[in-house]
């Protein structure tokens, strides 16, 4: 590889891809692979606050601040998982990927989707289903994590994407926090009766 | 911004300084592009984010599994630590003597630098974190560690990494290896410390 070449390639890259299938499964729509913006503020504060096992003060999805926990003791037996968690289930809109309809640019310190669209088939809403965790796997030099979530539009009329991001749940605090945020360029819209697939890959190079 | 003029999502770097006995600097590599995270940085994030098991090389190169979720009382920590105490070589920021180039698929510091005062040793201090800050645009977040020669020889420094133990499996895997541009020696009584840098910007 030159040089110049070298110096170009990323070694550290969130990438997403969005696209719409009809009643048939057919892709009538396709942002094609899209390099993210980059982690906000709150990827971070969960970072150092899981090595340092020290709580570090995070603002949540409503905009307040608290303090991450990062060790808990209880007497008795419960489910433990890591320190965050993406894996939302099915009609979950609070968590996981999530979609809005507003354009304004991404900034280290959104906490939140500024206008997410909720889980429903009510207007302006859209079905959420799980989330889904693909297998790992190594192309192109990079070792790839692919997960994704799928949105159905029953509400009876089209519906704008602009914007999409990744949630975790605080597991310790019961806390939601934003971890990734992208607007779409050109947005996307969701007609009736079509779903939406939101797909997310981080992948590193050595 | 042009596209290939964009940054990683996460800017990886690192700084290793040295300092003679009477803490003067008398080495700076300034701040360097890390080479990247290794594969096992994505098999625990998967194993996070996805709440499920998951399995990846430790540092002793076996396939173990990670448990994403464990049904269990008493103290429980956050899926990964780093926080090593002084003395603790097991994990970390680890310092080595190799300067075979890294790989994806490392899973251990090629000649790792123990913990002590004995020939070829160094002593190994606390991890140490800071606090995310903001910096010229950028969200940073950074921990180093020092690593003291109390011994009579000198201790040549090739390679770096980050060990991090993962608390459900109770072992150590490497998330990130760099060999440096230039190793650098560590005299009797000099302490070299190691920093890596994590900064990101949307």
């Amino acid at each position: 590889m030159k040089e110049k070449d070298k110096k170009k390639e990323k070694r550290i890259m969130t990438e997403f891809r969005v696209f719409v299938t009809d009643e048939k499964g057919k892709v009538v729509r396709d942002t094609g692979t899209k390099e993210c913006k980059s982690f906000v503020k709150q990827f971070l504060v969960y970072i150092v606050t899981d090595l340092s096992v020290h709580s570090r003060t995070c603002k949540d999805v409503n905009g307040a601040e608290f303090d991450m926990t990062a060790q808990r003791y209880s007497l008795s037996k419960y489910h433990k998982r890591g320190l965050i968690s993406a894996n939302a289930p099915a009609e979950d809109d609070s968590y996981g990927i999530q979609v809005g309809r507003n354009d304004t640019p991404p900034t280290n310190e959104d906490f939140r989707l500024q206008e997410k669209i909720d889980h429903g088939d009510e207007s302006g809403q859209l079905e959420y289903d799980n989330m889904m965790f693909l297998d790992i796997n190594i192309s192109g030099g990079y070792v790839k994590l692919p997960f994704m979530r799928t949105f159905y539009n029953n509400s009876g009329a089209t519906i704008t994407v602009k914007e999409i991001g990744l949630v975790a749940r605080v597991n310790f605090d019961n806390k939601y926090c934003l971890l990734l945020r992208d607007v779409l360029s050109p947005p996307i819209d969701v007609e009736q009766g079509k779903t939406l697939t939101v797909q997310y890959i981080i992948k590193t190079k050595v | 911004m042009e596209k290939e003029e964009m940054e990683d999502s996460i800017v990886l770097a690192y700084r290793v300084t040295k300092q003679d006995k009477k803490k003067h600097i008398i080495y700076d590599s300034g701040i360097v592009p890390s080479k990247s995270f290794v594969r096992q940085f994505i098999d625990c994030m998967k194993v996070e984010l996805s709440d499920t098991d998951g399995s990846a090389k430790d540092v002793t190169g076996t396939e173990v599994n990670m448990p994403g979720d464990i049904y269990a009382a008493e103290y429980h920590y956050g899926l990964h630590r780093a926080d090593a105490s002084e003395h603790n070589d097991d994990y970390g920021i680890l310092v080595g003597a190799s300067d075979t180039p890294p790989d994806n698929s490392d899973c251990v510091l090629y000649s790792p630098i123990h913990d002590g005062s004995e020939s070829g040793e160094l002593e190994y201090g606390e991890m140490l974190f800071h606090d995310v800050t903001e910096e010229s645009g950028y969200i940073e977040a950074s921990m180093r560690r020092i690593f003291y020669n109390g011994g009579t020889e000198n201790v040549v420094v090739k390679e770096i990494g980050l060990v991090v133990n993962q608390t459900h499996a109770n072992k150590n895997f490497l998330w990130i290896r760099d060999v440096l541009d230039t190793p650098v020696t560590v005299e009797p009584a000099q302490t070299l410390t190691v920093q890596y840098i994590m900064k990101t910007k949307a």
